[in-house]
């Protein structure tokens, strides 16, 4: 009798287990964007992945502007270049750092500009992870990181 | 080209690389600001205009080009170069395709132009710097004329206000001519072509020169003989034309702009006044007697110690505003030139502390030696002037540490040959060990696709690998990986054709050779449809 129990109790264990496995931990921290100059916007952030499996994310929202996009900048021999990205792989207990000069989510037709010291809501869409919601606080339109820090 | 400068192009239709089954009745490019159209075209694959200058009309921020009705199938290249509001030229390209045939993205790297920037570059500072010295005489000495040496009698200080008005107002035209030319991209014989002059004219720097013309107008008027309230005139005609520098510039698109206007043209107006008062006092301490020369001078110590201050003080503001961090000063190029301008400024000011300080109260003594040694002091400082005015320009080639911050989330990629728009395939930012891999897929559709791969360094550089290659595996239909050398397109970009014959999530190894040593491993997953 113990050993019947035991047998699927085990099995369902290891499910358990392996789910486990398969989830992702996706922390955000240091939210921050650039007071605005114009209409649209930058978001930095660090994404942490404490889990053991590979997440990415692959949408950004927010109430403020009509359109987030994933951008990547990069120093093409001396000229800034920056294209659009479907999606920033989070590889597993990895930290990817969104900062000027690199990724960051771009805000295309701000409702209203982003003033220093205010903050404003954003939802990131994690493939695995799902959808998480985040406060982001506004420094100086020229800051390099999150003066918060 | 670098895109620096604010203008940014926001979006457009077609979308790069898109296949549209009919001609569309026009192209549309949508800007974040409004901007000069200068040179803005549709070219077939073998690079033919099929747009004529007459296409391009521009409503708001929107530049929409008129096509022809009928425009046969294949691929088409939309080139555009503007000036954006601080008078630097934006540039870039893409393609589409027209009928069945699968937009030919490599067309826009066939697209050659930008090889006399360089040279534009000198031509525009020497030309800025030659305008900047003239004004400063003609202004300069309009306002000492006006504010210190009332007499007003002085013929030969008249004639040279008059001389170096006219030189400021024929080098900045030749500088619309110069804009237009260089932004428009065309060899040195588009000087020539009206429609160059056409675009400098229309561009910022064509009203900041209109402003600056009047200004000047009205400066001669007031040093020509025999004119009624000719101080007024002459110092009104300084001011209206120092106006007409914060119309264009970098410091022009500097916010806020009712701080960064009116601190540029008081920093013109005293600059004008301590080095345009110069030539004249050089001329009175030949002429006058040490008595009179020794009251002359200590009146324009009076106002010089004033202007001095406020020109310090507003170019500090400016500098706050352009650079942001005062390490900046070292570490970008606008920064070194400021640096460079501010050593000249420094020795400037010694020498003036001299002049105030040991010389005056001796030329006070009618001591005429100091007269002499006065006169010397005042041709060194006019050198240094010259250094400092070819260092001002020169700021105005490169751009503000302030504008890169700003222009950085706004930046887009202006050489759009590879498929990069979202809406026709999937790309995706992977790293590993803190390098980053921009992999690319056009069009992320089941059939053939197109992989553009960017690899990037830790700082931010592109890197350049020996060897790239591409394994391409459906691990969910046990579809083994198979192996694709990408072929280098430019300096850390890499790109290969590579069938995806099923719809799924495929996986991607990029295999990159940095040394016999090392080989970076980038994997990510791509969503085919």
């Amino acid at each position: 009798m113990f050993k019947m129990l035991s047998l699927p109790g085990f099995l369902m264990l290891g499910f358990i287990a392996t789910a486990a496995a398969q989830t992702t931990t996706i922390q955000i921290d240091h939210c921050w964007a650039r007071a605005s100059v114009t209409k649209t916007g930058a978001v930095y952030m660090t994404i942490k992945n404490t889990g053991n499996a590979d997440d990415r994310l692959v949408a950004v929202a927010t109430p403020v502007a009509d359109r987030a996009q994933l951008h990547i900048e990069m120093n093409d021999n001396g000229i800034m270049k920056m294209r659009p990205l479907s999606a920033i792989d989070v590889k597993a207990n990895s930290t990817v750092s969104l900062v000027p000069s690199g990724m960051h989510v771009m805000l295309i037709g701000l409702k209203r500009p982003l003033k220093e010291g205010r903050s404003f809501p954003m939802t990131l869409t994690f493939e695995k992870a799902g959808t998480l919601h985040v406060t982001v606080a506004t420094q100086k339109a020229g800051a390099t990181n999150d003066m918060a820090m | 080209m670098p895109a620096w400068a604010h203008a940014v192009l926001l979006e457009h239709e077609p979308a790069a690389n898109a296949t549209l089954a009919a001609a569309p009745s026009e192209v549309r490019l949508r800007f974040d600001e409004v901007v000069t159209p200068v040179l803005v075209r549709v070219l077939d694959a073998s690079g033919k205009p099929v747009t004529g200058p007459g296409a391009v009309s521009a409503i708001d921020t929107t530049l929409h080009i008129a096509l022809p009705k009928t425009l046969p199938p294949g691929s088409y290249i939309v080139t555009y170069r503007v000036i954006s509001a601080d008078s630097h030229p934006v540039g870039g390209s893409f393609v589409f395709a027209i009928g069945s045939a699968a937009a030919d993205a490599s067309l826009a790297s066939r697209l050659t132009g930008g090889g006399n920037s360089a040279l534009w570059g000198i031509v525009m500072t020497a030309l800025r710097a030659s305008f900047y010295l003239a004004f400063l005489i003609a202004a300069g000495g309009g306002l000492f004329l006006g504010l210190v040496d009332r007499d007003g009698a002085a013929q030969d200080d008249r004639h040279l206000i008059r001389i170096a008005a006219i030189i400021a107002a024929g080098l900045i035209a030749c500088s619309l001519g110069v804009e237009g030319t260089a932004a428009a991209d065309l060899p040195v014989s588009g000087l020539l072509d009206a429609s160059a002059w056409q675009i400098g004219i229309t561009s910022t720097l064509g009203t900041s020169a209109l402003i600056t013309f009047l200004g000047l107008a009205i400066l001669m008027f007031g040093a020509a003989a025999r004119v009624r309230h000719a101080r007024a005139l002459m110092i009104g005609g300084a001011v209206i034309g120092a106006i007409g520098f914060a119309a264009t510039g970098h410091v022009a698109t500097a916010l806020p702009h009712g701080v960064s206007t009116p601190v540029l043209v008081l920093h013109v107006l005293c600059a004008a006044f301590w080095i345009g008062a110069l030539p004249p006092l050089a001329r009175r301490l030949w002429q006058l007697p040490p008595a009179a020369s020794a009251s002359l001078v200590g009146r324009f110590s009076h106002y010089a110690v004033a202007a001095v201050i406020l020109l310090i003080l507003a170019g500090l503001v400016m500098a706050a505003i352009q650079l942001r961090t005062p390490s900046a000063l070292l570490e970008t190029d606008y920064g070194r030139r400021l640096t460079a301008k501010l050593v000249l400024v420094f020795g400037l000011l010694l020498l003036a502390a001299a002049n105030k300080l040991w010389l005056t109260p001796r030329l006070a003594r009618h001591d005429m030696s100091a007269a002499i040694t006065l006169r010397r002091s005042i041709f060194l400082e006019l050198t240094l002037v010259i250094g400092i005015v070819i260092a001002t320009a020169a700021m105005g080639e490169t751009p503000p540490p302030r504008a890169l911050a700003e222009a950085m989330p706004m930046d887009h990629d202006m050489t759009m040959g590879e498929a990069d728009q979202a809406p026709t395939g999937f790309s995706v930012a992977t790293m590993a060990a803190n390098r980053t891999a921009i992999i690319a897929v056009t069009p992320a559709q089941a059939g053939p696709n197109h992989l553009a791969i960017t690899l990037i360094n830790s700082d931010g550089t592109v890197m350049v690998s020996r060897e790239v290659s591409a394994w391409l595996s459906n691990p969910a239909l046990g579809i083994e990986a198979a192996q694709y050398k990408a072929t280098p397109t430019a300096p850390g970009k890499y790109a290969l054709a590579a069938p995806l014959p099923v719809a799924g999530t495929w996986t991607v190894e990029i295999d990159a050779l940095v040394s016999d040593f090392e080989k970076a491993i980038f994997v990510t997953e791509i969503p085919i449809r």
